[in-house]
């Protein structure tokens, strides 16, 4: 059905062309008779070219309808199951609040009572910190569903000074010191124009994405971060050459918690590129992620591009 | 830590419907040195604020038969001032626009660190005021020649219109609401971007010099915003609020 669809507009003319060649060489008489009705062969095949074109006309309308019907329900689908997801986030972490509450008033109180005279045992420094991971993680998975309702700036961004900025952050965390990350910005013919977007949350973005590239790739890895223009819209890449993404992880890259085979055993709660991912589409731009095992990584983003 | 140096302790009314967080923030805010009641829902909360006349009190927002907005609501309607810290977030800016019209003093998001509950409430009451409405319910707050116009998120410098952007026109908002105290990087962060990340407290200092520089003050000894080392920023003048 498909196929032959695509050939039914075209199919008028062929007929006109077929029928034209075959009263030259004699082989159709006009006028033509059916039954006694007595018909040109000239209107015939006339009114018959536009019934079909009419016809492809109608079959053509109707594809174009029910697929745009089953985008928008698609769509529609996607919509709802964001939206599921953010109220889901919302009541774990109401959930989470009251408990977490009162066991970090619980703990505060307990080593005040050992403040007095002997010193409190190992334990309870411990529980302390495995309970503010928890309060942190909660608060973290908040921060992301309301990234999802948050004010974003829409103002020219310099991506040059954003992208130095980014390095420069991602450079300070420990052990990242000595760390190159090279950097290259499309100079030629002209420079990169401002994106239109929210200065801090677009830091933020680059920021995790320089971080994660030097946390992942390991420190004989080269990280890269190019940006340059495509159109009305600007591309920024952060490349490395570290050990890439297993191809099964990597459909699943930008959802909460997930954590690659490759993540395991470092630092992380699986919550970086969901937030780079949440952070993009606010500013109305898309991200992706390219990788091959043994080779490395590239995530791309695109960005609108401000008014020249 | 704890501190009993007033011959007086304050009076705290703590006002949660979880049984597990007011018996364990009840010893703790009494070891802290406050003397403390508690009340199970937003209505008991305004039947004790009467009896027990508390110095402060605590309003987590979720509370059966009263919430705490609406307690803080009809409490402020009797006219009756005395400072709430509410337990929850003010992060969008309609959150912030409501937050002006229930009149509470603080906010502070649930879970936290006890010791920064502490904190926050030896704040306000050291920021006093003899019985009128917290600056937090003020629509115009005024230092100086610099004045903000908080509905119509306006800021005003000898009576010309200073641009801002929201982001800067929120800080400016929050440190003149918290004249004097030291603000933490992470917690402008928390409070005004919604999101604290380690090493993004520069997103802070960018703000900062953005409102020095539209309120020319920038130049020479810092008038209105200090920055103290290693601590974070503080609005040193004086603010009076207005309705």
């Amino acid at each position: 059905m498909k196929r032959w669809a695509a050939f039914l507009p075209l199919l008028p003319v062929l007929l006109g062309l077929a029928v034209g060649t075959m009263m030259e060489l004699g082989w159709l008489k006009d006028p033509l008779f059916i039954g006694r009705v007595q018909v040109s062969t000239g209107f015939l095949v006339g009114s018959l070219g536009i019934l079909i074109g009419a016809l492809a006309f109608v079959i053509r309308q109707q594809r174009t309808h029910r697929r745009r019907a089953l985008e928008s329900a698609l769509a529609a689908e996607r919509q709802a199951q964001a939206e599921d997801h953010r109220r889901f986030l919302r009541r774990l972490d109401h959930e989470l609040k009251n408990p977490l509450t009162a066991i970090q008033a619980g703990l505060t109180n307990l080593a005040g009572a050992y403040e007095a005279g002997k010193e409190a045992p190992p334990s309870l420094a411990n529980l302390r910190r495995q309970v503010d991971r928890v309060a942190a993680l909660a608060r973290d998975l908040r921060k992301l569903a309301d990234l999802e309702t948050c004010e974003v700036e829409r103002a020219p961004v310099d991506l040059g000074e954003i992208i130095a900025e980014a390095v420069e952050l991602a450079r300070s965390l420990p052990g990242y010191q000595e760390r190159a990350v090279r950097v290259s910005l499309q100079q030629v013919p002209w420079p990169l124009s401002p994106v239109q977007g929210d200065r801090d949350l677009l830091l933020l973005a680059l920021y995790n994405l320089v971080g994660n590239a030097l946390k992942f790739a390991g420190p004989g890895a080269t990280v890269e971060v190019r940006a340059g223009e495509d159109g009305a819209w600007a591309s920024i890449e952060v490349a490395d050459n570290g050990p890439g993404i297993a191809v099964e992880d990597l459909p699943h890259l930008g959802e909460e918690l997930y954590r690659g085979r490759g993540a395991r055993g470092v630092e992380g709660a699986g919550l970086g590129l969901a937030l780079v991912r949440r952070v993009v589409a606010r500013l109305g731009g898309e991200m992706a992620i390219r990788s091959r095992e043994g080779q490395g990584t590239v995530v791309a983003l695109r960005l609108p591009l401000g008014q020249r | 830590m704890p501190e009993m140096r007033a011959k007086t302790k304050a009076k705290i009314l703590l006002a949660d419907d979880e049984a597990a967080i007011t018996s364990e923030l009840r010893p703790l805010l009494a070891r802290s040195g406050f003397e403390v009641a508690i009340a199970h829902n937003g209505e008991e909360a305004l039947h004790k604020a009467s009896s027990f006349k508390p110095d402060l009190i605590i309003l987590d927002v979720l509370m059966p038969r009263l919430d705490g907005r609406e307690a803080c609501r009809r409490l402020r309607a009797a006219g009756d001032w005395t400072p709430v810290l509410m337990l929850t977030q003010v992060g969008s800016s309609a959150e912030r626009a409501l937050s002006l019209e229930e009149g509470a003093d603080d906010y502070l998001n649930k879970p936290f660190d006890p010791l920064e509950l502490v904190a926050r409430i030896r704040a306000i009451l050291r920021r006093g005021r003899a019985g009128g409405q917290p600056l937090a319910a003020c629509r115009r707050l005024a230092s100086g020649s610099l004045v903000l116009d908080r509905p119509l998120r306006r800021a005003l410098l000898d009576g010309q219109e200073v641009p801002l952007t929201a982001k800067a026109f929120a800080l400016l908002e929050y440190l003149m609401l918290h004249p004097g105290e030291v603000m933490h990087r992470e917690r402008l962060l928390d409070e005004i971007w919604g999101w604290d990340y380690p090493a993004a407290t520069r997103a802070v200092d960018v703000r900062i010099a953005e409102l020095r520089k539209a309120l020319h003050d920038d130049a020479g000894p810092a008038a209105l915003i200090e920055t103290r080392v290693n601590e974070g920023y503080c609005f040193v003048g004086d603010v009076e609020g207005s309705a």
